[in-house]
């Protein structure tokens, strides 16, 4: 008790503004893991489309996104003009959705597979066949939570 | 030589101070340069696949269509996407007791069959007037049975109304007319 005292006593009153950029640094390597989170290189071309009755998606480890829009201009020799599906990093055909379904399923814990969201992030100026085409395989692997991805619409 | 080394660091000692301002800017700029992206949208369930044919009355079907140049049919007549919310609050809610409509909200099914070329863009909006169209119908539920909106109020009351004014939204296979 004595000896605790002591050291009291010893200490400057003065705030040491040494540990402050430690804080700050915590502070930056915080923000710097936490935001290097999207990893896709976008592909597709995506503009959502506008909307008013949004909900905005809670969990984001429980949120897989599907991109359906026209390959960048960089990519356009590649995979062409018309619309096509980005999973993760990769331009993909409808029926590799089952895979991308059960390969999230895998990383998340059982009882949070139920909660389990597909995003749909597809141009405005796609047509339904190709979004259509995405839903049929959705209900096959029976992902049945969908997200249409749409931005707050400005009046 | 080591010493000496030791020495000369100990005399010219780097101010903390510099290094906060120095990670304050490097936090200012990731603050910044980075966008927490938060995804909104409209959440929908899709319905399981079955083979079953579910027998809807005729007279309790809202039914939309859209054609591959992104016009509609509502209920047979050409309509525009601004007239859906209205006219689904009036067949739902039928205030004036019409045979052709809906007794309850509960028999009510809204019916979309869009073309394979319809765009995007324009099955969305139709979707978000047709939940517009809801949540109006559950808030004045919510308004005039307890009082409050239905975002005010608890679970239990929101299952209540959800039960009460069900969202039933069908959606038929496209048509596939679409020049291509």
């Amino acid at each position: 008790m004595s000896r605790f005292r002591k050291k009291r006593g010893k200490s400057s009153p003065a705030i040491q503004t040494a540990s402050l950029p430690d804080i700050i640094f915590m502070l930056l390597f915080f923000f710097m893991v936490v935001t290097v989170l999207r990893d896709a290189e976008i592909i597709v071309q995506v503009t959502t489309p506008e909307a008013t009755e949004l909900t905005s998606l809670e969990r984001k480890s429980l949120v897989n996104y599907i991109y359906i829009g026209r390959p960048v201009q960089r990519y356009q020799h590649i995979y062409g003009t018309s619309p096509r599906i980005q999973l993760g990093d990769a331009i993909r055909e409808p029926h590799d959705i089952r895979f991308f379904i059960e390969e999230h399923r895998l990383r998340v814990p059982e009882n949070q597979i139920p909660a389990i969201t597909s995003s749909l992030r597809v141009d405005g100026q796609v047509t339904m066949g190709i979004v259509t085409d995405v839903k049929t395989e959705l209900r096959k692997v029976e992902q049945y939570k969908v997200n249409y991805s749409a931005r707050p619409r400005i009046d | 030589m080591f010493r000496n080394r030791k020495k000369n660091l100990k005399g010219n000692e780097v101010s903390p101070g510099a290094m906060a301002d120095i990670a304050f800017l490097l936090l200012i700029f990731f603050l910044v340069t980075t966008t927490i992206l938060q995804d909104r949208g409209i959440l929908v369930r899709l319905p399981p696949i079955s083979d079953e044919i579910a027998l809807i009355p005729p007279g309790s079907l809202f039914r939309i269509k859209i054609n591959a140049d992104n016009q509609l049919l509502i209920n047979g007549d050409y309509a525009q996407i601004e007239e859906i919310k209205e006219r689904l609050i009036f067949f739902i809610a039928n205030p004036e007791g019409r045979p052709d409509f809906v007794d309850s909200p509960r028999q009510a099914v809204v019916s979309i069959q869009n073309d394979r070329g319809t765009l995007y863009e324009t099955h969305l909006s139709v979707y978000n007037e047709i939940m517009s169209a809801y949540s109006q119908l559950r808030n004045d539920f919510a308004l005039t049975h307890f009082g409050l909106t239905f975002d005010q109020l608890d679970f239990e009351g929101r299952m209540l109304i959800r039960t009460e004014i069900p969202m039933v939204i069908s959606e038929a296979d496209p048509t596939d007319f679409a020049v291509r």
